[in-house]
């Protein structure tokens, strides 16, 4: 069972900091960061197959499929730029924690942009 | 019947959008970036709904080109601007070709007494030459004659493909001087980068 591996992997890497917090107070984040990877990694398979399925869906209707890859592309790099931001945070460094997420920001409305002005394009033909 | 299953399609356009979006939101993060998501996701949906008006209108609207036209260079992956390149450059040689074929053919048929089955051209792809013909080797027969003995026969057509293994029907021709001066003078290759071959059959055929 999946599921059982993720949380237990969890809580096991929950405790471990607790414990180590005290002893050794630079620990926990390399753990944090190892944890988080583990169970990404775990999770990829199945994320795959949820992608894979929104795409066939997408596909199927008229939707212009350039635009829901990009949707997806976003939720991608959104998931990215809070893993690191929430470990930068994690370790007390939310200053870094911003730039990442700025970082983010700009790269996905560098994404959003082209979609922008290729609406505003059509409402503007539309309209006249 | 046309606003009907105008309508129809419209309608279920939205309904799988958001189905589709309503799962794009179980996926999605959360945190500062969610509003974001949600900005592109909006424009989407706007995109939906008022697409089916440009159609109306009867525009030539297609939201890929135009997002790719304003889209940074670097946001598609450099593999697949390459492999668009690479398709562009294949069909443009592949249509080159043709008339190559085409244009052979043609001038073999008003000013010889053969017609060109096929054509095998090899093209130069370096930069100073890129285009200039190579290799040549043609597969022609002699003229059919649809008027013998007072009798009209329809001969079929043959489709001109090019590469197809037309080796075993074809045989060295000799007696080529001629064609090979003709398409020398024309397209300017040495006579020697010139192959000419005959459909076997049709050695002698003439003069029956």
């Amino acid at each position: 069972m999946e599921i059982i591996k993720i949380v237990s992997l969890g809580i096991v890497a929950t405790v471990i900091i607790v414990l180590l917090k005290e002893i050794r107070p630079e620990f926990p984040m390399f753990i944090s960061l190892l944890t988080g990877f583990a169970i990404f990694t775990m999770i990829l398979g199945e994320l795959s197959y949820v992608i894979e399925t929104l795409s066939t869906l997408a596909r199927r209707v008229n939707i212009e499929f350039a635009y829901f890859s990009t949707i997806l592309k976003i939720i991608g790099m959104a998931y990215i730029v809070e893993f690191g931001a929430q470990i930068s945070r994690d370790a007390g460094q939310e200053s870094i924690a911003m730039k990442i997420e700025l970082g983010g920001k700009v790269l996905i409305m560098v994404l959003a942009i082209p979609i922008l002005l290729a609406l505003m394009e059509l409402i503007l033909k539309i309209l006249s | 019947m046309g606003v009907v299953s105008f309508i129809n399609s419209w309608l279920r356009d939205i309904v799988v959008l958001f189905i589709l979006i309503s799962i794009a939101e179980l996926i999605m993060p959360k945190g500062n970036l969610k509003k974001y998501i949600r900005l592109v996701i909006g424009l989407l949906i706007i995109f939906t709904i008022i697409n089916p008006f440009a159609k109306l209108f009867r525009f030539d609207f297609s939201l890929d080109k135009v997002v790719f036209n304003y889209a940074k260079p670097e946001t598609f992956n450099s593999w697949e601007l390459e492999e668009i390149y690479h398709n562009q450059e294949r069909q443009i040689e592949k249509i080159y070709l043709k008339k190559i074929v085409e244009d052979l053919q043609s001038l073999i048929e008003n000013e010889t007494e053969y017609e060109l089955v096929d054509g095998d051209i090899s093209i130069l792809k370096d930069e100073d030459n890129y285009g200039q013909i190579d290799y040549l080797v043609l597969y022609i027969r002699e003229k059919t004659r649809n008027n013998s003995q007072g009798r009209i026969s329809i001969e079929k057509i043959e489709p001109i493909e090019i590469n197809r293994n037309l080796e075993k029907d074809f045989t060295e021709y000799n007696n080529d001087e001629s064609i090979k001066a003709l398409i020398s003078d024309k397209y300017g290759i040495e006579k020697n980068r010139i192959n000419i071959k005959i459909y076997k059959k049709g050695i002698g055929e003439i003069n029956e």
